[in-house]
């Protein structure tokens, strides 16, 4: 059984903000939300790409139609654009990542994006990682390997498409030597456990037995 | 004839003593409009009176029970705005602090989930994207879009300029122009929304990691 989040709304309102987010996300291919509202659009999206894998490619458009608004740019776009890129993927065309807490209401946001998308942020982001790596003369670590071999994959071109960014990074976010100058740190552990905390503590009493003078 | 005197000056004493005194007490005492319980100085009464007295504690107790039933006010709203729940004492400092530093959940919370953000190698937290590298690339796509957006804005109005000479239309001095076309005032808001820069709270920048 699938639960979903009610998210304080009513069956309507819920719906309708979902078809919201969806039409959304097909149109600019990544959305910024609560993490809540982000977890659910994930879902709801996925469902409606799916349908452009059916056979019976009739159905599959009026069983998006009732999902999405503004139907006169997002279906065609869902159909001729997505469809034929998510091709050889077996779901997972969203990606949701978590962004810090927003101001003022400290709410968990989070990013939801289209997978292979033209301004997809962890595309830019590992480039941005080997870029910084490259200047600074160091190896390509084995988790931002794994992760660009993902990137790149199922995307058309995606080495290729990935190098030029790598150089643009360079360029736009490390031109100078300060942009460089902290490199990484191996010899602190970093995932502090409490052990490696020094916690505030009140000042031990002195004990009374030794003196001092 | 010396203790007469005294006498007769205490006496004046005493009345005019009574006499001060009753209006104060009657001040003190809580004021209930449109009743008048008349005090009989003379220890005998009349019946006449007996029955006025008693008349006006039926109208008083009448009033009491309208005003019961009506729910608005206790029935005798004697002490209002004379007692009232109150701290009696201040609260010591060692109370305070104990109330605010011994539960650990009030205290602020140690961050163990920090991660080093290979980008920029600044503290980030772990599972979570760094929001100044974010940032970054967020304000680069903008400044793109701005572009793209000016090459569609200038395109069509080279073409009017095309057409306006085409016409020949009256070429207007850039003075006159001014004054004809002084452009669109600027209200309160639009002038506060320039400097939004001061009063908007901006996200920090974490500290760097190192050694």
């Amino acid at each position: 059984m699938v639960l979903h989040r009610h998210l304080s709304r009513t069956a309507s309102h819920r719906r309708s903000l979902l078809k919201n987010l969806a039409s959304d996300l097909l149109e600019k291919e990544s959305i910024t939300t609560t993490w809540a509202k982000a977890k659910e659009a994930q879902s709801f999206t996925e469902r409606i790409i799916s349908y452009t894998k059916m056979e019976n490619q009739e159905k599959a458009r009026s069983l998006a139609q009732g999902k999405l608004f503004r139907q006169g740019t997002t279906l065609p776009k869902l159909f001729e654009e997505l469809g034929p890129r998510y091709k050889t993927r077996n779901g997972g065309y969203t990606r949701v990542l978590k962004l810090e807490p927003r101001f003022g209401d400290k709410a968990p946001q989070a990013i939801v994006e289209l997978v292979d998308g033209e301004r997809e942020i962890k595309f830019w982001l590992c480039a941005r990682i080997v870029a910084r790596l490259e200047r600074q003369g160091l190896e390509i670590d084995e988790t931002t390997q794994r992760n660009v071999d993902k990137l790149v994959r199922f995307r058309e071109n995606g080495e290729q498409e990935f190098r030029e960014l790598v150089e643009k990074a360079k360029e736009l976010f490390y031109s100078t030597e300060e942009s460089i100058a902290l490199r990484p740190v191996n010899d602190i552990k970093l995932n502090t456990t409490r052990k490696n905390i020094v916690m505030m503590q009140r000042p031990v009493k002195s004990d009374p037995t030794v003196k001092s003078e | 004839m010396s203790l007469s005197i005294e006498l007769s000056h205490l006496a004046g004493l005493r009345s005019s003593a009574a006499t001060n005194l009753l209006p104060r007490i009657s001040s003190l005492l809580p004021r209930l409009p449109e009743i008048s319980i008349t005090l009989q100085g003379s220890p005998a009464s009349s019946n006449a009176q007996e029955n006025e007295i008693s008349s006006q504690i039926d109208e008083l107790k009448q009033r009491i029970q309208n005003s019961i039933e009506i729910g608005t006010q206790s029935a005798l709203s004697l002490w209002d705005g004379i007692l009232r729940a109150a701290p009696k004492k201040k609260v010591s400092h060692q109370k305070k602090r104990q109330r605010q530093l011994a539960p650990g959940k009030k205290q602020l919370q140690h961050l163990n989930n920090l991660n080093r953000c290979p980008s920029c190698g600044h503290y980030k937290r772990a599972h979570t994207l760094c929001m100044n590298c974010v940032g970054e690339i967020r304000k680069y796509w903008k400044q793109l879009d701005a572009a793209k957006n000016e090459q569609e804005v200038s395109k069509p109005d080279q073409e009017k300029e095309v057409m306006k000479v085409g016409d020949s239309e009256e070429s207007v001095d850039s003075v006159d122009q001014r004054i004809l076309y002084p452009g669109k005032r600027k209200f309160l808001n639009e002038l506060k929304h320039v400097e939004k820069e001061e009063y908007l709270e901006r996200r920090p920048k974490t500290l760097p990691v190192e050694k």
